[in-house]
């Protein structure tokens, strides 16, 4: 596995942004490079111990730039609490018994992008803020996950411990996907659904503490990325153009908003975890499962279930205009190009980019 | 690679770039016949390329060719395999005559449409579609297909995307697809899973049988057929009457030898394909439309099916599927003209009536049973729907409950959500 290969999207996503960014070099644009510069240098040295340090200065970052202050700062602190945890579990310090440590570090890592009752605050932080600090909401969570990975190894465990991480991890996921199916904004809803899909990932990695799994995680949290970026993108759009510019000369002229759309209906449709699983490899995941704990494996079929109807919620009032919505405002004519742009990304495009993260 | 798979590769993406290559031109030049001719081309090829599967390959037996392996991990293999058959060849020729005569039939049904490209672009794709789940070789590859012609088929429901009832429904279906697509996921898994074989076998055959009986619309997945009859007439007659609800016993017909070793799955097989028959019977009676009588009598000809093949009668079931697809393609397309057809024709209906056996108390029960569907969007209303919509709502309202305790959320945001649950 190249683990830098995860952060291509990433780095496209934070270019095509920054170039459609009026001030390059502003105090946020710094940042968020030094961010990316943190997570690459973490991944190129190699060392738990200072992945997580680097997670320090990101927090930080992330607590200045933050337009809600007071939101930031609890979210700083539960943060900074998981940091903690992972450097002290890291450096093996005799400070909690093994079972309780890893308890306690697979909560925070599920806190740490916004389990309950932290969702609420995060998800509040993600609406408010602006459309690309979306990314950077989202960008630890690779990272989080591959630290949970190398911290667990530290850790040994009873089933029961596991058992309790996995029924957390499921209930929380459950949680958000039915909260997400009532969300309207596109922000909010990719943050509710991520998190719910990962917190499945997250529960399952410390379940089994394997190799394939961590690494299954790491390309799903790159391919969340990605999407995060292409979403980012449309909102930035709608937002310097205004909606009704998705039907002019310019708005056309860059032709994002459809490449936007489609991506976003690629999203929606490989969020739908049965033609995902297919092509995607979420299988791997689930075929242990099954092999393990059958009653937990149709446990997260349901849950992936109901993510699949709240996304195909999400899209079809997006698509067809349902609720008011601007693609509802667009003229038929364009609306047909757009279907077939749609399937044909789902079709050609994506079977193509999805198996190049798995080879 | 021989020159079948070749072949077989060829006929499954000759629609797919057809509708890559030719129709953004058409649709660019906003030209008809260009997207006429070449949908024409295109049937022809599939049209001459399966029936020389059919006639030439020299395939006597059962073959499975492995193609491509797209990942490999720990044991397990995500194989893309063909199967290589006469009734795979045989199927694949008969559904690529059904979807031929129905892509010309469109050309002039839908003249000057608005959608006339999309249906074009989804017909390509959703022929793809059932060329993958015919000529696969395991069910990975088969639920690529199987996921793709739902949604092909949901996107055509949704055609007339301006009312909002199409889009409804299209939902609906969709919501059933993928309960589909998670029995079929839950039937992958099982067969690799360690617990016993005797239980693996059934479990396995039960959830093959769940997937199959929401794509044919049988009990109690059955509510989703009639309304999805929104779509245009061409698309009701190649999804609903002609091949997408018989690719359950198709599924079925793949794995006959598991079904062999699952007497039980058999008899629920049976038992759904017969309570589906009666069913559909009387509730077909009392519907007042074309298309939906049309819905019903296939779903309860669907059950017959099921019938057969529980009771072991394979080639029986292929010669029915076959004979039954043809006449309800036919009878949807002849749909639109039912009123002339009464008018011009003067057809006299039979006034022998099975019914009229039955004593009158117990028509008058059957009766309004049927009218009201026996009562089954009802219960799945109270079983499913409402629970589901609690849940919703309790999700919402804690998350209210700690958006407001933090004071996370301004008001118009609490609003929102209040007025959304409310409409729920």
């Amino acid at each position: 596995m190249n683990s830098t290969f995860v952060l291509y999207p990433f780095v496209a996503a934070v270019i095509l942004l920054i170039v459609f960014e009026e001030k390059i070099l502003s105090i946020k644009n710094i940042y968020r490079l030094s961010i990316l510069g943190c997570i690459w240098l973490a991944y190129l040295t190699n060392s738990t111990l200072l992945m997580s340090l680097f997670l320090v200065p990101i927090e930080i970052g992330r607590y200045l730039i933050g337009s809600e202050k007071r939101i930031h700062w609890i979210c700083l602190l539960t943060n900074m609490l998981v940091i903690g945890v992972i450097v002290l579990t890291l450096i093996e310090a005799s400070v909690l018994p093994h079972t309780s440590s890893r308890l306690i570090l697979t909560l925070s890592v599920m806190a740490y992008y916004g389990a309950l009752p932290f969702y609420s605050l995060s998800k509040s932080a993600v609406k408010k803020s602006e459309s690309m600090d979306m990314l950077f909401n989202f960008n630890p969570l690779p990272l989080s996950i591959l630290l949970l990975w190398l911290s667990i190894h530290h850790v040994h465990s009873s089933v029961y411990v596991s058992d309790v991480i996995l029924g957390i991890g499921a209930l929380n996921a459950l949680f958000l996907a039915l909260l997400s199916y009532t969300e309207k904004n596109y922000k909010t809803f990719l943050f509710l659904i991520s998190a719910s899909t990962l917190s499945v990932m997250v529960a399952l990695t410390s379940f089994y503490s394997e190799n394939f799994l961590a690494g299954w995680v790491l390309y799903y949290g790159g391919f969340v990325l990605a999407l995060a970026g292409a979403l980012s993108g449309f909102s930035f759009f709608e937002k310097r153009y205004g909606s009704q510019a998705l039907c002019s000369t310019r708005g056309i002229l860059t032709s994002s908003p459809f490449i936007a759309y489609a991506l976003l209906a690629c999203f929606l449709s490989f969020s739908n975890m049965v033609l995902m699983a297919t092509i995607f490899g979420e299988d791997l995941m689930l075929y242990q499962l099954f092999r393990h704990n059958i009653v937990s494996a149709i446990m997260m079929l349901f849950i992936y279930s109901v993510q699949s109807f709240s996304c195909m919620n999400f899209l079809f009032t997006k698509l067809f205009g349902v609720n008011n919505n601007n693609f509802g405002r667009m003229p038929i004519q364009k609306r047909e190009m757009f279907s077939i742009v749609t399937i044909l990304a789902l079709l050609i495009l994506s079977p193509f980019c999805l198996h190049n993260y798995l080879v | 690679m021989t020159s079948t798979s070749i072949l077989q590769i060829s006929l499954v993406m000759l629609p797919v770039l057809a509708m890559a290559l030719v129709l953004p031109i058409s649709y660019a030049k906003h030209s008809e016949n260009l997207a006429n001719r070449a949908c024409k081309i295109v049937m022809s090829g599939l049209l001459l390329g399966s029936s020389c599967l059919l006639f030439f390959s020299g395939t006597t037996s059962t073959a499975s060719v492995h193609m491509y392996t797209l990942y490999e991990f720990q044991g397990h293999h995500f194989d893309i395999i063909l199967q290589q058959s006469r009734i795979t060849f045989l199927l694949a020729f008969f559904f690529v005559v059904i979807i031929s005569v129905t892509a010309l039939f469109s050309a002039n049904y839908l003249h000057r449409d608005d959608g006339y490209w999309r249906f074009q672009a989804f017909m390509y794709v959703y022929t793809t579609a059932v060329l993958v789940v015919v000529y696969s070789g395991n069910l990975d590859t088969l639920l690529i297909g199987w996921e793709v012609v739902g949604l092909s088929s949901v996107f055509l429901i949704a055609y007339y995307f301006k009312r909002d009832r199409p889009v409804q429904n299209a939902f609906y279906t969709l919501v059933h697809y993928r309960l589909g697509g998670v029995f079929l996921l839950a039937a992958i898994f099982i067969e690799v899973s360690n617990i016993r074989t005797d239980i693996r076998e059934n479990f396995f055959v039960l959830f093959l049988i769940l997937a199959a009986f929401v794509k044919s619309a049988q009990l109690p997945f059955s509510t989703w057929l009639p309304r999805a009859m929104e779509g245009p007439t061409p698309s009701s007659a190649i999804f609903y009457g002609g091949i997408s609800v018989h690719l359950g016993p198709i599924l079925l017909l793949k794995h006959q030898e598991a079904m062999i070793h699952a007497p039980i799955a058999q008899v629920i097989l049976g038992v759904g394909g017969l309570l589906t028959a009666f069913y559909a019977a009387g509730v077909g009676r009392t519907k007042t439309d074309i298309k939906n009588q049309l819905a019903y009598a296939t779903m309860g000809q669907l059950g017959v099916i099921y019938m057969e093949i529980a009771l072991g009668f394979y080639t029986l079931s292929i010669i029915h599927i076959i004979l039954h697809c043809s006449a309800r393609t036919f009878q949807f397309l002849k749909s639109p003209s039912i009123l002339h057809d009464h008018h011009v024709l003067k057809l006299e209906r039979s006034k022998q009536y099975f019914e009229l056996l039955l004593p009158k108390k117990a028509r008058n029960v059957i009766y309004y049973l049927s009218i009201h569907e026996f009562l089954l969007p009802q219960v799945i209303k109270i079983l499913i729907t409402k629970p589901f919509f609690k849940l919703v709502s309790l999700a919402s309202s804690i998350d209210r409950s700690i958006s407001k305790y933090f004071k996370a959320e301004d008001c118009s945001d609490l609003q929102t959500k209040i007025q959304v649950e409310n409409s729920l």
